[in-house]
């Protein structure tokens, strides 16, 4: 277990958040093992999207919102949405699978204001023409897309990889090739697959209805597969880079004592892995953006964080160890001198579970949505437009 | 405002129960008598687990009247050894100044006392709120004459008490120097109405059943912004600088922050949001914690370094130098912060249950953490109880 002393617990809460979140669709144009959206409304006509951003920003004080779907990229009105998002100084993420992505429209979606992609990319996906690949030879595929948004010179680039145990030995050769490109990737998500077990102790309703198994999951998850937690998954690359130390913390809101997400902040060049921020660099950089700016953060307008990252050094022992090797690499090779320096979050994540009867999130998500003028967990969006309502869970009485 | 970026697991709070005996019977209160005393290891036991799981700067000991405790003074010590400050919660009728000094020896850091009018105390019946200030006024003193101690009062407010907050407030600004706290707690209950169905474990608690239920809701909706309103037709200055939200209905308020600066004699203003924001990041940078109460509430001048970053510390001071103008002697006195919490705690709004997000005590109960409002149902019911749209027969 990761000492938690040694961490930053994000001061974010539901109404002081730095993320928000926006469907615009629930078409997609491919069949994630894992996915939670089922296609039940297509496109969302553009002014309840405009509305339920709206709202978004008004409840939780965001700093980015998470454009998502479905496919995104499918849906007609995209760009505008992308620009109404960054004219209220809010900064657009989109989620893609990337199907659809070309030169043209990433233009487009630049001159709207477009901040950031994350593409989600994993072999479970069984992509057209990269079937049967691992998540290994899929970093040709990462390097397409990100040599792709590096050219735009604006928008930054980010992934998501779904973890099974078929792939779950993968995450280090991902974060290797990620590191490898610290200048073109500025974000990775590990995300471990989850599905509602079977469990005869429990019922589920909804609204006050019983919902029957096929409802809300997929029947019989093989419970080893959907036990993958961030903690292991950390321990895994640990293993192989034991100085990627995480920073940063989330718990769950009926586990407390589980990491729901943990968070390195790895730094660098275009040459080379540096090192990482501490805890002590995470928290006074959330407060100084919140103290000046009136919001937390996720990410910055800019990946380059120059080397003013290194005056962190007087108080975080990480970031003195990465000045270091920074130096060392300075007399070995001047050239480095010239290198931008540059910032990569790697993060882990069990998104939402039903554990021993209880619905565990993660305390403080920052991928809130509003819903009927609500502020719902946008990993339970199905549940309300399904249902009615979450999902509660109740002990079957005999 | 500031949203205070506290977490259950990075909390400045935590909380414990001794005992759920009680020497006195006050309405709202969702405690019932079913344990009695806990044995003293097993309280360790639950500070120690509620320090490590929220990374407490406070451990609130509470329970039932913890006075009554018969290990009241190892738990204290227990608490400040493992350097935590201890809040005591009580009614304050077992307090003396024996015991006072036995507490104040263990470590005790505050205490918080109970007194409103719904009591019905020994000696006080029929008082108003504004006549027991008097009885406020000499725990008061009891505590500033020992030293040491800080000194906080929670009232309970009902539709009565609203009238009587104008001279509440006009009392504890008198006590600047000698009462720190103030929390005004709207009453709550269960409301049973038409349509809404109680539930645990999907089984349908009959009202009758049910512990501090009230038809309808009308004595049980004061909300924090009707207490504001209260006080500021009287007093315009005390704006709030911080809040905690709704878990589920985030447009509420569910605990406004006020921090008063001013003498033993005269009231200044208040800190803002910048301010809070600012002391709260400092302490967390520096100490690893965040924090709920300074230890020594004589802050002194330096407090108004503060109106450097902070608009509404500003205009506390400009107060503070007008003050100094008419009267240099005040340059002597010192300087006090005192704080006020308004608080509408656990709720049911329709068929939505209202904590409040990020309880600022959570509690740990069977090595659960759980919120100390809801440890009854717990206790009473087995689980957390559930308010649903009638649909009783489908369960």
């Amino acid at each position: 277990m990761t000492d938690r002393k040694k961490l930053y617990r994000f001061p974010w809460s539901k109404t002081d958040n730095p993320g928000g979140w926006i469907e615009v669709t629930d078409i997609c144009d491919m069949q994630c093992p894992g996915c939670y959206r089922s296609q039940l409304e297509g496109h969302r006509p553009l002014d309840a999207v405009y509305k339920d951003i709206v709202d978004t920003a008004a409840l939780t004080n965001c700093d980015y919102i998470t454009i998502a779907g479905g496919e995104p990229l499918g849906y007609p009105h995209l760009t505008e949405v992308v620009r109404f998002i960054s004219k209220m100084n809010i900064k657009p993420i989109i989620i893609s699978n990337g199907l659809l992505l070309t030169p043209e429209y990433i233009s487009e979606l630049k001159k709207a204001g477009l901040a950031k992609i994350h593409l989600h990319i994993d072999s479970a996906q069984k992509r057209e023409g990269w079937a049967g690949k691992t998540e290994t030879e899929l970093n040709v595929l990462r390097q397409f897309y990100a040599d792709m948004l590096w050219n735009t010179k604006s928008i930054q680039c980010g992934f998501h990889v779904t973890v099974f145990r078929s792939n779950f030995i993968y995450i280090t050769p991902v974060v290797e090739w990620c590191l490898n490109n610290l200048h073109k990737v500025q974000h990775i998500s590990f995300i471990a697959y989850r599905a509602i077990p079977d469990d005869s102790r429990f019922r589920f309703i909804a609204e006050g209805q019983v919902l029957g198994p096929g409802d809300y999951s997929q029947p019989s998850p093989d419970t080893y597969e959907i036990s993958i937690t961030s903690e292991e998954m950390y321990d895994s690359l640990l293993r192989s880079f034991p100085a990627l130390h995480a920073s940063a913390y989330l718990n769950g809101t009926a586990k407390y004592e589980i990491n729901k997400f943990i968070n390195i902040a790895a730094i660098g060049s275009k040459r080379m892995w540096m090192g990482v921020l501490g805890a002590e660099t995470v928290e006074l950089s959330q407060i100084a953006y919140h103290f000046f700016k009136r919001r937390y953060f996720a990410f910055l307008d800019s990946a380059e964080v120059g080397k003013k990252v290194f005056l962190a050094s007087f108080f975080d022992r990480e970031v003195r160890a990465l000045l270091n090797r920074y130096l060392r690499a300075v007399l070995r090779n001047p050239a480095h001198l010239f290198d931008g320096i540059y910032v990569q979050s790697i993060h882990f994540q069990q998104p939402n579970e039903i554990d021993e009867g209880m619905i565990n999130f993660c305390d403080d998500c920052p991928n809130m949505m509003a819903y009927k003028g609500k502020l719902i967990n946008s990993c339970r969006l199905d549940e309300y437009r399904k249902f009615g309502g979450p999902i509660q869970v109740i002990k079957s009485v005999d | 405002m500031y949203k205070l970026p506290w977490s259950t697991t990075d909390n400045q709070g935590g909380w414990v129960e001794v005992t759920d005996n009680c020497n006195l019977l006050c309405p709202g209160c969702y405690r019932q008598r079913l344990t009695g005393d806990k044995p003293l290891e097993q309280v360790k036991d639950e500070i120690l687990g509620c320090k490590k799981i929220t990374h407490c700067d406070t451990m609130v000991i509470a329970g039932g009247e913890p006075l009554i405790y018969p290990f009241i003074a190892d738990v204290i010590r227990y608490t400040a050894s493992l350097g935590l400050k201890p809040l005591l919660l009580t009614n304050g009728k077992e307090l003396n100044d024996a015991t006072l000094h036995e507490l104040k020896n263990a470590g005790l850091k505050r205490m918080h006392i109970h007194v409103d009018a719904q009591q019905e105390r020994d000696g006080w019946p029929g008082k108003n709120e504004t006549e027991l200030n008097e009885l406020r006024q000499a725990y008061a003193d009891m505590l500033w004459k020992l030293k040491g101690i800080q000194c906080g009062f929670h009232i309970t407010v009902v539709q009565e008490t609203l009238g009587h907050i104008p001279a509440i407030m006009e009392w504890y600004r008198r006590n600047m120097h000698k009462v720190q706290h103030l929390s005004l707690i709207a009453l709550r209950g269960i409301p049973l109405i038409p349509g809404i169905g109680y539930f645990v474990n999907g089984s349908e608690i009959p009202a009758q059943k049910l512990v501090n239920s009230y038809t309808g809701t009308s004595g049980i909706s004061i909300t924090t912004k009707e207490i504001l309103d209260c006080i500021h037709n009287v007093y315009p200055g005390y704006l709030p600088s911080a809040y905690i939200s709704g878990d589920a209905l985030q447009e509420i308020n569910k605990q406004l922050f006020i921090v008063n600066i001013g003498s033993s004699r005269s009231f200044f203003g208040v800190m803002g949001a910048r301010s809070m924001e600012l002391t709260q990041a400092f302490c967390h940078m520096f100490r690893g914690r965040y924090f709920s109460f300074i230890p020594d509430p004589a802050i002194g001048k330096k407090v108004f370094l503060l109106s450097l970053f902070d608009k509404q510390m500003r205009k506390t001071f400009r107060k503070y130098l007008r003050h100094l103008l008419k009267s240099p002697l005040e340059v002597f006195r010192k300087v006090y912060l005192q704080s006020m919490i308004i608080q509408q705690p656990i709720e049911f709004i329709g068929d939505e249950k209202n904590v409040c997000e990020h309880c600022v005590n959570p509690m740990v109960f069977n090595g659960l953490v759980i919120n100390p409002c809801e440890l009854d149902e717990y206790r009473v019911y087995g689980d957390p109880i559930v308010p649903l749209k009638n649909q009783t027969e489908r369960l």
